[in-house]
């Protein structure tokens, strides 16, 4: 292995407060539920370069221990957008039923895990609101894989862009 | 904000004043020398002739043989599904269409082994794994320590204490079906980031990653823990058939420092185990001096700490061995656990359940 790749930068910190509301306003308005069913205590944020993790933890230290992560996955900061875990979009769903969600045609999903954005061409089914991030369902499991933002490219035309999925995980922090 | 840095962190490791047996007592008891015999089959099979001396002290000739001759086989990957995701039969069948023939492991409820492959995808690649239905193990050795430790329906809080990359910490969370707590600990920054991956990426809520050397884990921490599993840097000894680089990069001396850190690891571990607690040593490594000699060493310091016998028997493994280079280890050794390559089609691995007495 190669010392660059051993070389690497994590940065702890409380989720700052412009993007906690960011996080709050969304779960209320596009997913219609309310923050402190998923939130209990602070937020905290660990980015691995610019790839940010949101959780639930109990600050900088666990019994005097440095915390990088604690339980509770809540979301992710990337790309500019905040956008919730699967595992808050599935309890929304299996609540309120299906919002803010993509359903995408095998190939549009498949190249989605691998990190590429979803071409119109590989939308199946939009579910509104769509201003905002989108949950990325599998409609094979009905399981999130990740979110997006509706685009448009240099020529006028719609695409999802990646925010986050869940093949990130391997390819960046693997 | 605070920042890490891997680079800094060794340097930092280098000021570490280290204690325990003493590099120099251990060097003196795990010399060797190799007999003419050991240096001509280390030849052959390009080994360290001290680790072929001791294959022989142990195994004698043919067996010898027969365990060189298994570490020139690759093992096929194991993988472990992830039943809080998905159905493991579902799982099977979405593989099997891709191509992919796995059998089952029969001690283990979640371990499959995967015998055929097809060209593409690999089992590192498909949509089932990114998506967080299974983990990837080199091996199903792996899998003894975690079923062990919470045999029983057990969820409690367990301490990985060196887990990265994550597949004993991620069993366990698993086996504890999301309930009880793990605190998942290395030192290895890099090694961490995985990790966090595997823990976000699996959907696993009863994890807690934590970076800290656990040789001073037992002055700073608050916690102590009904279940530990120490699965410490080791020279891989038990993983030549991964990695044939194995058979020379430790010299003796090397392997002295290894076995003075492991020492010292087992020993601040013991200081966060509970009373009646259990604690699993692990290695993935087939070299005596990293198992029984440390478990000796450790116990010789600490007589509140005695082997616990396991909570069953998942398949006909081998005990410890019971002496060596002249040292007479405890009878308990019966109740810790080693693989052997040619013995169990399995990598070189090793544990033993440690419990603090009241």
């Amino acid at each position: 292995m190669s010392a660059n790749k051993r070389r690497v930068k994590f940065s702890v910190k409380p989720l700052p407060a412009e993007l906690f509301r960011e996080l709050k306003s969304y779960l209320g308005e596009n997913l219609g539920v309310d923050y402190r069913e998923f939130i209990s205590g602070e937020l905290w944020l660990t980015c691995l370069g610019k790839n940010c993790i949101i959780y639930n933890s109990m600050g900088r230290r666990f019994y005097g221990l440095t915390l990088l992560y604690s339980d509770g996955w809540i979301g992710v900061w990337r790309k500019g957008a905040v956008a919730p875990s699967p595992r808050i979009y599935e309890e929304a769903y299996n609540r309120y039923g299906l919002r803010a969600a993509l359903i995408p045609k095998p190939a549009g999903l498949k190249a989605f895990l691998y990190g590429n954005d979803i071409l119109e061409i590989s939308i199946d089914r939009e579910i509104p609101p769509l201003n905002g991030p989108v949950a990325v369902v599998d409609p094979a499991d009905n399981r999130v894989v990740g979110a997006a933002v509706k685009s448009r490219d240099r020529k006028g035309r719609v695409y999802y862009r990646n925010i986050y999925d869940l093949g990130m995980f391997v390819r960046e922090w693997g | 904000m605070i920042c890490f840095n891997s680079i800094a962190l060794a340097k930092y490791m280098g000021d570490l004043v280290v204690g325990g047996v003493g590099l120099k007592k251990i060097i003196g008891d795990i010399m060797v020398k190799p007999s003419q015999l050991a240096l001509r089959i280390a030849e052959k099979y390009g080994y360290r002739p001290y680790m072929v001396e001791r294959y022989l002290e142990i195994l004698g000739y043919e067996e010898t043989i027969k365990l060189l001759e298994a570490f020139e086989k690759p093992l096929k990957p194991v993988i472990r599904c992830n039943d809080l995701r998905i159905d493991c039969d579902e799982l099977v069948n979405s593989l099997e269409k891709l191509g992919f023939k796995l059998k089952h492991i029969p001690w283990s409820i979640h371990g499959y082994r995967v015998v055929v492959e097809p060209g593409s995808p690999s089992i590192g690649s498909t949509h089932e794994y990114l998506k967080g239905y299974y983990y990837v193990h080199r091996d199903a050795a792996p899998l003894i320590p975690g079923i062990l430790l919470v045999w029983g329906g057990f969820k409690g809080r367990v301490l990985d204490a060196c887990a990265a990359p994550g597949g004993k910490a991620t069993q366990i969370a698993q086996l504890m079906m999301g309930e009880g707590l793990v605190v998942a600990n290395d030192l290895v920054l890099y090694r961490l980031k995985a990790l966090i991956g595997h823990v976000l990426r699996m959907g696993f809520n009863n994890i807690v990653v934590t970076w800290s050397d656990l040789r001073k884990v037992p002055a700073i921490h608050g916690l102590k823990y009904e279940r530990i599993l120490l699965d410490v840097p080791c020279s891989g000894e038990g993983t030549i058939m991964f990695d044939p680089g194995r058979k020379r990069r430790t010299s003796i001396r090397d392997l002295a420092g290894i076995v003075e850190r492991e020492i010292e690891l087992l020993e601040a571990a013991t200081k966060l185990l509970k009373p009646r607690g259990l604690l699993a040593y692990v290695t993935c490594s087939i070299a005596p001096e990293e198992n029984e000699y440390v478990v000796y060493r450790v116990l010789e310091k600490h007589p509140e700490v005695v082997i616990a016998k396991p909570p069953v028997k998942l398949f006909d493994w081998d005990p410890w061995i019971k002496s060596f280079h002249g040292l007479k280890f405890p009878r308990e050794y019966d109740y810790c656990i080693r693989t052997w390559p040619h013995r169990h089609g399995l990598m070189g691995f090793t544990t033993c359940l440690l419990t603090r007495e009241e």
